[in-house]
């Protein structure tokens, strides 16, 4: 896990929208490796690197990450925000925020933490997240508009990156799903002056949190005949939580089912094979909430062979997650040994298992 | 006419949404020599291809039926389940199910009854309170019988002529009798030359989301596409009572949640109906989705309605239909094929 490359990401501004931060880190560390880079027409960057075999797969990780927009502001000088993706509103108050202006200047903000109902209770209720107002510490809407704070500007938890006191835990902002455009990037770069059999095409798309949108556009872009949508799960295994079963530190997770879609069963096995062959830590799990790039990446065409990847992580949609180094590391192992073995006899195989 | 062993051999195949292999093949071998080929999407849904000089015409019936997947084997052996469609739970208590492993092993299970503590007798427990009981003694023997998280969980229910033998009970006619519905249409075709190119599919994944019918659209790319389905109206002594009801013929519907019917066809079916003597009824059905909800937008869209065999007590183990429909349904979409061609084709289109 290359935490330059890492923290670079998390630090990046990129609301669901507004991702062009996050998708220059990813350029600048992948065009060394690839054989071009293009875009779709929302953003989304795709990386291609030319194989040896007439098959193609496709890797996502979305670059964008949950925040909310400028939708008014007040006389007084106070931001009301819209969300961008689903924000948890007992996590929100008091912590601080990053607005991006049109000309590129951050400017900071706290969100506040005075609810708007009277019959408000302090320890027993929660504001809901329309209710949030954002305090940029000024004296009034002119002093905001001054800065050139417009509606419809860009609102982003401000960046953290920090490992913490045991190095395999790393807390930051957004893992959602810089992890999963961390893992593109890294194949690609770990895949440098390697040749494989597929055309292998990295992408960082746009806009997953509000729909899996650059994830549609992407895949009938490319048509992929693999796709595999790397993203974080949210676990259970704090002191907290009852069942516990789905941990950090246990290794990289093959996802079966959301609410997105199911995985070919074919894939699945093939995978769990590589992990089995490699000695590479991996777990299974499905969940009933929740979904990813998987969701329109299968259903694409005539669809593709698809399963999610993810990386187990905690305090999910919040301004600091954490995830375990290990986790990372299985999942790129995988995605490597993945790109080297897969070629177009084996897709014929995956296709065949289901016919 | 309907064939029993062909329509049981299609009912008790064991398919649930995302593992369909066992049904399309089941389909397949009643295909093979009656069309010119047969494809497949990359989710598993099969297409029968009869080659013809006009416009496309996609008809299916999907292929997945209802059921389970293994979401975890408890400390004591017992399995938790995630639903692959849409379920109540009072409709699973008690009932008998089919978990099949990786290696195709298949294991009988039953799902329990006992709410967790506290919960109201007469209210449908939760769905993460459902679970399986394998009837072993530990984990350890629920693991060396080869069951493994994400194994299908299948209903298992008995083919059952009823008293009336026009009656018939069986699990998953949502929606095998809509696959063998378009099987039995391409069936018919033998020897004919159409002016239509015809594709009879059997779609994966419709219960979690017409997901097939989108891939399968997408592939296919038709002019004109018919989702034949269960639907109608119930005729049981709880239900409104509506005109829909089995041996009531083909049910043409109108409109559902996911698709508003192509006028022009459905006054077209209509008048194949009425020119053959076929019973039928024009109904709207005020809930649910079918494959038309996702085949009527493919591309630049496709002209299209749903068709639905009147049927009862579906979404559970044990549902019925009635066997004049489901030929009244087979005589339709055989005359209406038979028929279709670009002139016809011009004159729906015109109808916009």
């Amino acid at each position: 896990m290359n935490d330059v490359v890492l923290k670079e990401l998390c630090l990046a501004d990129g609301l669901s929208g507004y991702e062009k931060e996050v998708t220059r880190v990813m350029k600048k560390y992948m065009a060394p490796c690839v054989d071009e880079i293009r875009y779709d027409n929302l953003g989304s960057l795709v990386a291609y690197k030319k194989g040896s075999e007439p098959l193609k797969v496709l890797l996502t990780g979305h670059v964008d990450e949950i925040g909310m927009v400028v939708r008014s502001i007040d006389e007084k000088g106070y931001v009301h925000p819209h969300q961008l993706g689903t924000l948890f509103a007992h996590s929100l108050g008091a912590q601080e925020v990053t607005l991006t202006t049109r000309e590129g200047k951050k400017l900071k903000g706290i969100i506040g933490t005075h609810a708007k109902d009277p019959q408000f209770q302090l320890n027993k209720d929660t504001i809901p997240v329309q209710d949030q107002i954002v305090d940029f510490g000024v004296y009034s809407k002119k002093d905001l508009e001054d800065l050139g704070v417009r509606i419809g500007d860009p609102i982003t938890p401000s960046g953290y990156y920090q490992e913490l006191n045991h190095p395999d835990f790393v807390a930051a902002k957004a893992w959602d799903d810089r992890v999963g455009a961390g893992l593109v990037v890294e194949t690609a770069m770990a895949l440098k002056d390697v040749k494989v059999a597929p055309d292998v095409y990295f992408a960082g798309t746009v806009q997953e949190e509000v729909g899996l949108r650059g994830a549609k556009t992407v895949g009938q872009m490319v048509e992929p005949d693999i796709s595999i949508a790397l993203d974080v799960y949210p676990c259970n295994d704090t002191t907290n939580d009852p069942k516990g079963e789905y941990a950090l530190g246990k290794g990289c997770t093959i996802c079966l089912a959301d609410t997105s879609s199911i995985a070919h069963t074919g894939l699945v096995q093939y995978l769990e094979e590589l992990c089995e062959k490699h000695g590479i830590a991996y777990q299974e799990t499905m969940i009933s909430r929740g979904g990813t790039d998987s969701g329109e990446l299968h259903r694409v065409g005539k669809g593709s062979v698809n399963v999610s990847i993810a990386i187990p992580n905690r305090y999910v949609h919040t301004q600091r997650s954490i995830i375990n180094r290990q986790d990372y590391q299985s999942a790129l192992s995988l995605l490597v040994e993945f790109l080297k073995d897969i070629n177009l006899e084996k897709l014929q195989a995956l296709l065949a298992s289901k016919q | 006419m309907a064939n029993l062993e062909m329509l049981e051999a299609f009912c008790q195949a064991d398919g649930v949404s995302g593992y369909e292999k066992e049904a399309t093949r089941v389909m397949k071998s009643y295909l093979e020599g009656y069309c010119d080929e047969i494809q497949y999407d990359y989710l598993g849904s099969l297409v029968a291809h009869k080659k013809g000089v006009g416009p496309k015409v996609l008809l299916t019936g999907h292929i997945d039926e209802i059921g389970f997947c293994v979401k975890e084997i408890t400390e004591d052996g017992y399995l938790r389940v995630h639903p692959l469609g849409g379920w109540n739970t009072r409709n699973m208590m008690a009932e008998p199910v089919t978990i099949t492993t990786r290696e195709g092993k298949k294991l009988p299970g039953i799902i329990g009854t006992d709410p967790k503590p506290g919960w109201p007798r007469d209210k449908a427990i939760p769905m993460e309170d459902v679970y399986v009981d394998l009837g072993v003694a530990s984990k350890q023997e629920a693991l060396d019988l080869g069951i493994h998280i994400g194994d299908p969980i299948t209903p298992k229910a008995e083919f059952m002529v009823m008293n009336n033998p026009k009656y018939v009970n069986a699990k998953a006619w949502d929606d095998r009798v809509g696959a063998a519905i378009v099987t039995d249409v391409m069936r018919n075709m033998a020897g004919k030359t159409l002016a239509c190119d015809l594709y009879c599919a059997g779609t994966v994944q419709e219960e979690v989301g017409c997901r097939g019918a989108k891939t399968v659209g997408q592939m296919v790319m038709p002019d004109l596409s018919i989702a034949i389905d269960v639907g109608g109206d119930s005729d049981t002594p709880n239900a409104p009572k509506g005109k829909a009801v089995l041996g009531s013929g083909a049910a043409i519907c109108v409109r559902d949640n996911s698709f508003i019917a192509h006028y022009g066809l459905l006054w077209h079916m209509e008048k194949i109906c009425e020119e053959h003597q076929i019973p039928y009824t024009t109904y709207v059905l005020g809930y649910g989705g079918t494959d038309s909800g996702e085949m009527s937008k493919v591309g630049a869209g496709s002209i299209n309605l749903t068709i639905s065999i009147p049927s009862r007590h579906i979404h559970s183990h044990n549902s019925m239909i009635h066997l004049n429909d489901y030929d009244a349904i087979v005589a339709l979409l055989s005359e209406f094929v038979k028929t279709f061609d670009q002139s016809v084709f011009e004159k729906l289109k015109e109808c916009k």
